[in-house]
């Protein structure tokens, strides 16, 4: 009898755990239908948000010893969330051209990553959607932009750092 | 048409090497089916792990390394003709059933789904895109350029083992190319092989009914779904964990040394997949010494016989510790974190904080929640409800490794440097799911005493002769 208890106790788990995970079935089905017919890089459009040519446009102008910096300047933790998640995707993507990635939500984060040692050397991904200049000090050139949907990304490298 | 057969060369090779490393070690397809297809994977991810390992540290650079498969499966075959003669004759296999292999494979193809859909998302997430494949990209990019060591900087966790990397590594190899998709599938083939391991270990002890039932805690438990669709190492841990102890079960069982490599490949398969494997060697080290101390088992001697075999996982050990420190690697649990605080300090200054929140969260997973970890529940009432089954011969050291185990598992959330609530949402249930398996095996085992109304322990010819 304890048995068939302690067996119940653990299999009623089962009923639960099923229709938590076959939530996830149509979901499922259409990832696995998107793995098996569409390109690799359409794939990664999609998944990360940055197109082949601004990957390899960015691989262009990034060295090993580069630094990659994704500025969203939207306030709030749901858009801290979206900042880390599109950081760590740029970062691990892009790897190891560069190794160096970090992330700012304001301009005073977006400070500190900008340094003289970094000229010619640090681009910054800028999700920011209205028509505007980076927020820092320093001198800037547009690389290039990306539109993918709605959500625009221009591509800063730095020229020259504020002294 | 090339990239297929590309495709069947990066996952043919794993399996032809698990499948001559089996036989080497003396296992023969019919000593158990469904066991032999699910175990032919990780021996062949840990052959071919090793191979790449040494390539590695020899300075072989990637475009050789297809060379390794069919080198280790050279090597493996010498050693299958050197022990062919002291093989003994196979017993008949324990019958799967009719309706048990309708269950698994629909479960496999649950499990394939997930691991399909897995494809549509290069391996840039999570740990899988900061910790394993960052590491495994690495391996491949600065291995070579002799800036190994500075480039893991980047890594979350640069001390984690390389089994999972090399895998990965494996397949940028061959592809000549960094495989953003394809790089995690010999680590999604281990969830598949977790399931038929699962299914096998349960069937050569219960009949096929009760079998499919208690199999059926697996495959919809949120981490075996993420494992099928990712390069997580914790279904690898998981898949290594029940190797050895069914391996040491049924080497317990009928003294083949057979098992008890099984057993070892388990054991270093789950001690190169990722750190907790090193807290689970030490639970079990300590619970066969509390039960050699406590009960003086005829089997003692059986366990000196597998000293051996032993050889193997404590290899791995030692070299992956060698490795980590040669590249000065440290964990952060034993100094480095932000505050450079050891573990045991930092266990002493948070525990009145941190011992609550972890204490609930272990409360609500294992008696109040929808996962299938309350299992462990079960497991740690078992003293209650079965005195004397729970205490009896090989089960008790069973028992006391796994309830070690878990209990390590949650002391390491006291040391955490992360905050709490953070790192149980993010790694509670998919770490303790790394036992799960073990747990459910353990379970059966306790099963079948109880319904055959013993407190030995099981044998495949009672599976046999209970269907």
């Amino acid at each position: 009898v304890l048995l068939c208890a302690a067996a119940a106790f653990a299999l009623l788990r089962v009923p639960f755990a099923l229709w938590s995970a076959g939530q996830g079935v149509p979901g499922a089905y259409r990832s696995a239908v998107a793995a098996l017919t569409e390109t690799q890089a359409v794939r990664t459009a999609n998944a990360v948000g940055l197109t082949t040519a601004s990957e390899a446009l960015l691989r262009r102008h990034l060295s090993r010893a580069g630094r990659l910096v994704t500025f969203v300047p939207y306030q709030g933790p749901g858009w801290e969330g979206i900042l880390r998640n599109q950081f760590e995707q740029f970062k691990n993507l892009l790897y190891p051209t560069p190794r160096d990635a970090e992330f700012a939500q304001d301009a005073a984060a977006l400070a500190q990553w900008i340094e003289p040692a970094m000229e010619g050397r640090l681009v910054v991904v800028d999700g920011t959607q209205e028509n505007a200049e980076l927020p820092v000090r320093g001198e800037f050139e547009l690389l290039g932009e990306q539109r993918l949907g709605a959500v625009r990304l221009r591509f800063w490298m730095l020229r020259k750092a504020a002294r | 048409m090339t990239e297929g057969l590309l495709s069947l060369w990066i996952l043919g090779a794993p399996a032809l090497l698990g499948i001559t490393v089996l036989r080497a070690i003396g296992l023969r397809f019919r000593d158990d089916r469904l066991g032999f297809v699910a175990w032919t994977w990780p021996a062949g991810c840990l052959a071919l792990g090793i191979a790449l390992f040494v390539y590695l540290l020899c300075g072989v650079e990637p475009w050789r390394w297809w060379w390794s498969a069919p080198l280790f499966a050279l090597l493996a075959t010498a050693l299958l003709a050197a022990g062919r003669g002291k093989a003994p004759a196979g017993t008949a296999p324990p019958p799967i059933g009719r309706g048990f292999l309708l269950l698994v494979l629909a479960l496999g193809a649950w499990c394939l789904l997930f691991a399909v859909a897995g494809a549509a998302y290069p391996v840039v997430n999570g740990d899988e895109g900061n910790i394993w494949s960052l590491k495994a990209k690495s391996l491949v990019l600065d291995w070579f350029t002799g800036d190994f060591a500075q480039a893991q900087r980047w890594n979350l966790h640069p001390d984690y083992p390389l089994l999972d990397p090399l895998l990965q590594a494996w397949v940028h190899a061959q592809t000549d190319r960094i495989a953003q998709f394809e790089s995690r599938w010999l680590v999604q083939g281990c969830a598949l092989s977790l399931l038929l391991a699962t299914a096998a270990s349960l069937r050569a002890r219960l009949p096929a009914r009760h079998a499919g039932l208690l199999l059926l805690l697996l495959p919809f438990a949120r981490p075996f779904v993420q494992a099928s669709q990712t390069a997580y190492a914790d279904g690898m841990v998981a898949l290594g964990v029940l190797l050895a102890l069914d391996g040491a079960l049924r080497f317990c069982a009928d003294g083949r040394a057979a098992w008890a490599w099984l057993a070892a490949i388990g054991a270093a398969f789950a001690l190169w997949s990722k750190n907790e494997a090193t807290l689970y060697l030490a639970a079990a080290a300590g619970a066969v010494l509390v039960w050699l101390a406590l009960r003086r088992p005829r089997t003692g001697g059986a366990v000196l016989r597998l000293l051996p075999a032993a050889i193997l996982p404590l290899a791995v050990l030692v070299a992956q510790r060698l490795f980590n420190h040669h590249f000065g690697l440290h964990n952060d649990l034993f100094g480095a974190n932000p505050g450079g605080r050891t573990l045991l300090s930092v266990i002493a200054g948070q525990f009145g904080e941190r011992a609550p929140a972890v204490l609930a969260r272990a409360g609500r997973v294992l008696f109040a929640s929808g996962e299938p970890h309350a299992l462990f529940g079960v497991l740690l009432l078992a003293p209650l409800l079965w005195r004397r089954a729970a205490f009896a011969r090989e089960l008790l050291p069973v028992w006391l490794w796994l309830a070690s185990s878990l209990l390590g598992l949650h002391v390491v959330y006291l040391g955490s440097f992360l905050p709490i609530e953070f790192h149980l949402d993010t790694s509670y249930v998919r770490v303790l799911f790394q036992l799960l398996p073990a747990a459910m095996l353990w379970f059966a085992v306790l099963a079948r005493a109880q319904l055959a109304g013993s407190d030995g322990l099981p044998t495949t010819a009672d599976a046999r002769a209970a269907a």
